[in-house]
């Protein structure tokens, strides 16, 4: 530990440990996302879709994020609910291009905001894909998915480029300050 | 075009009970609808049947296209919530179908195209080839016909004549000859020959309907042929590459819709439903000998796993299995427009179907229970359910106005849940409790086997003994006077007693009538109560003279010697007159005292 981190958890900012699910529609960007929140060495270009989940670990600031990536394939959707319950956070990554499914989305949102074991924790959503033509504004993504009836937790919508990593620190920073104030 | 007050709609739409009204002002009973509203574009324009829609992995990626084939000549292709692209089509086309032609990679679909009597296959979208329909055989004489009115060798009123007599022999004419008999005018007669001169007689037919069959594996990228019905009462089966015929059976009518099952190299089935009303079945390359009859005429087939769901124009969908069993019969309230098969991906068995009836509701089936009912505003043409976009499990429905509308099946959705609440109860989950089979009872059932004449037959003796005894009892009972109603069978004597009175003191009145004919002298008539508690008026006397039909009234007082102390039975009895042999009482009757009132002290 170097001088600035004791100085940290001298201050009582310690290095905590949080548990994030990052869920969402298939072919959404969950993983692009994920890759560009690591270090940049470690960024890989190409993403394949995710199998079952994937877990990965990642530092911000002071707090330590162990993300758990899940698939959004419908035969592995029924797995997000396993890991509600340690979950501090959710990250809902969401395709703004997709029209079309943006009725599912809304679906599976609401089950899972619905879900018993998942605590009054923070949501972060994330209107993927911002740089497509047809891609619809967070404002709209919030109307349809129905976030103002969302009362109980403390939500944020960003727009977020997965292939550049615009909008995805913003994102982040705002969860780690909740869940800091937590 | 969506707007946000879709969303809001959609959060009614899904499991969210709407009441509407049915037809004819009743109130049907409140809906339920299992989908949700995903994309609805009221002016997409669209002019197709069930027929011509389909969705398949056009470019690969994953994300399915819909394709459909206008009737305006167009192939449109949709993807997400825009049209892609629009291609023209060569003819108003019929019948669309996706199929893979060889196993190379990648395995993209090449889009067949059935209009007039040809196949256009495209792949890529771009038009690759065109398959025509061989030609069917002519009658020789009607062709010499036309090859001597086209030479000149005879005149055109004598070829009328020869090709009406060729009709009335019963030979199904080609529809130049038919045309050319219609023709009234000579010179406009003449312009018609000479219009078709130079091309010899052929029998072009044309295509009815399209389907694909698989090769050898039941997958989703498999390779696939198409099988064609034609207008001349003709399955035909393409091989993969879309150049030769395979399969050539003669059905001898008109297909109207087929339905396909199997794979080509195990095994396959065919349901043809034809224009006359019957169901057709192909196995494996030959018809079989299974007709059905219908009641009505066919409107939609669906191929269920393991029978085929008919909807006929009489209201109702039939299911048969393919040895030509029904197995279940839907009634529905009016029109069918649509059917189409509903091959959920989370469930293994294909049970269900999706109809749209023409009163706007679109109803989903799973077997003969209604799961989900909801209802759009306009006629539906055309039904699709399938996987769009990425998402399986997507329900298309084109409407007369030319909207698309597209709905979506969750994940959580429940298709063994009634719509409507009917369906069996849940009481009739519970198992009847059946007492377990003990060795005693199996002895039992053995002994009467073995046994059974001798058992009837001392059951009958005991029975028949049993009445006798009854019989007599009951004649004792009567005879010797002792019941509460006794009388001796020589005498008709009816006596009804009352009690008049509340306090201690009682009026017992008697009310005597001789119902036989003969006259009664000196009938001695006695009381009896319990001394204890009662004291009568008088205790006995003898009435002279009972005339037979006249109701007699006898007054005797009683007095309850302690109101407190309870009640009991008066006795009265009709003894017989002096003279008679018997001691035995004429007539008996009791009544029992009310509860008396306190004296008043």
């Amino acid at each position: 530990m170097g001088l600035f981190d004791k100085l940290l958890s001298f201050l009582g900012v310690s290095g905590k440990k949080v548990n994030v699910l990052v869920v969402g529609l298939d072919n959404s960007g969950k993983t692009t996302i994920i890759e560009r929140l690591k270090p940049r060495p470690k960024q890989s270009t190409e993403v394949a879709p995710t199998v079952g989940f994937s877990v990965d670990e990642l530092q911000k600031g002071s707090l330590t994020f162990t993300v758990f990536d899940m698939s959004g394939a419908g035969r592995y959707r029924t797995l997000w609910e396993q890991y509600y319950r340690e979950a501090d956070a959710v990250i809902f990554v969401v395709d703004s291009a997709d029209k079309l499914r943006m009725v599912v989305a809304r679906d599976e949102m609401e089950h899972m905001l619905a879900h018993p074991n998942l605590r009054k924790v923070p949501v972060l959503f994330f209107a993927n894909k911002k740089d497509v033509p047809v891609a619809m504004p967070p404002v709209e993504i919030a109307q349809a998915l129905g976030l103002d009836n969302i009362k109980d937790r403390p939500w944020q919508i960003v727009p977020s480029n997965g292939l550049s990593g615009e909008g995805v620190d913003n994102g982040v920073d705002w969860l780690a300050e909740r869940l800091g104030r937590q | 075009m969506v707007d946000p007050g879709d969303y809001a709609a959609a959060e009614h739409g899904h499991g969210a009970a709407i009441k509407t009204s049915g037809p004819i002002g009743q109130i049907s009973p409140a809906l339920k609808s299992v989908w949700l509203e995903a994309f609805n574009d009221p002016v997409a324009g669209i002019t197709a049947y069930t027929p011509c829609v389909h969705t398949c992995n056009l470019f690969g990626d994953g994300d399915n296209r819909l394709v459909i084939a206008d009737e305006d000549r167009k192939l449109k292709v949709w993807k997400g919530t825009q049209k892609a692209s629009e291609h023209q089509l060569l003819d108003t086309p019929v019948a669309i179908c996706s199929f893979i032609s060889d196993n190379s990679q990648p395995r993209l679909p090449a889009l067949a195209v059935a209009a007039g009597s040809h196949i256009y296959v495209y792949r890529n979208l771009r038009p690759y080839s065109k398959f025509m329909l061989p030609s069917e055989n002519v009658n020789t004489e009607e062709q010499d016909i036309w090859q001597k009115v086209m030479e000149g060798e005879i005149v055109i009123g004598d070829a009328v004549a020869q090709l009406t007599r060729l009709q009335d022999a019963g030979v199904v004419l080609q529809t130049r000859s038919l045309q050319l008999m219609n023709i009234g005018d000579p010179d406009a007669k003449m312009a018609f020959v000479e219009h078709w001169q130079g091309q010899p007689l052929v029998a072009t037919t044309v295509i009815t309907c399209m389907d694909i069959v698989k090769q050898a594996f039941d997958e989703p990228d498999a390779v696939s042929c198409l099988v064609v019905g034609t207008e001349s009462g003709r399955i035909l089966v393409i091989n993969a590459a879309g150049t030769a015929v395979v399969k050539n059976i003669w059905v001898g009518i008109t297909p109207a819709m087929i339905a396909v099952q199997g794979e080509l190299d195990v095994g396959y089935r065919i349901t043809v439903a034809g224009r006359d009303g019957k169901l057709y079945h192909i196995r494996n390359g030959e018809l079989t000998q299974t007709i059905i009859q219908l009641e009505a005429q066919p409107v939609g087939l669906v191929r269920l796993q393991k029978h085929v769901a008919v909807g006929c124009m009489n209201d109702v969908i039939h299911a048969y299995q393919p040895t030509g069993r029904k197995s279940w019969s839907i009634y529905l309230p009016c029109h069918i427009l649509a059917m189409q098969r509903m091959e959920v991906t989370s469930q293994r068995m294909t049970k269900a179907l999706v109809v749209a009836l023409s009163n706007g509701e679109v109803r989903v089936y799973n077997e003969k229970l209604l799961v989900s009912i909801h209802t759009v505003p306009n006629p539906v043409t055309a039904l699709w359910f399938g996987r769009y976009g990425r998402e399986d499990n997507t329900l298309i429905t084109i409407t007369k106005s030319g909207m698309l509308d597209i709905k979506m099946l969750p994940r959580t959705a429940n298709l063994e849940a009634g719509a409507v609440g009917g369906g069996p109860p849940p009481e009739q989950e519970i198992p009847l409790a059946v007492p377990k089979k003990t060795r005693l009872y199996v002895e039992q059932t053995q002994r009467e086997r073995e046994q059974a004449a001798d058992m009837h037959r001392t059951f009958q003796r005991d029975l028949a003994k049993l009445r006798l005894t009854t019989a007599r009892a009951y004649v004792k009972v009567l005879t010797d006077g002792q019941g509460a109603a006794a009388f001796t069978t020589s005498t008709n004597l009816s006596l009804s007693l009352s009690v008049a009175g509340l306090g201690p003191r009682f009026r017992l009145s008697l009310l005597l009538r001789n119902e036989g004919t003969k006259q009664m002298l000196d009938v001695p008539v006695v009381l009896r109560a319990d001394p204890a508690l009662y004291s009568l008026g008088k205790t006995q006397f003898v009435i002279p003279l009972l005339v037979p039909g006249l109701q007699y009234t006898f007054e005797i007082p009683v007095t309850a010697l302690d109101p407190l102390q309870g009640t009991d039975n008066v006795t009265v009895l009709l003894l017989a007159p002096g003279g008679s042999s018997s001691s035995a009482p004429l007539l008996q009757a009791t009544i029992k005292m009310p509860m008396s009132e306190p004296e008043d002290v």
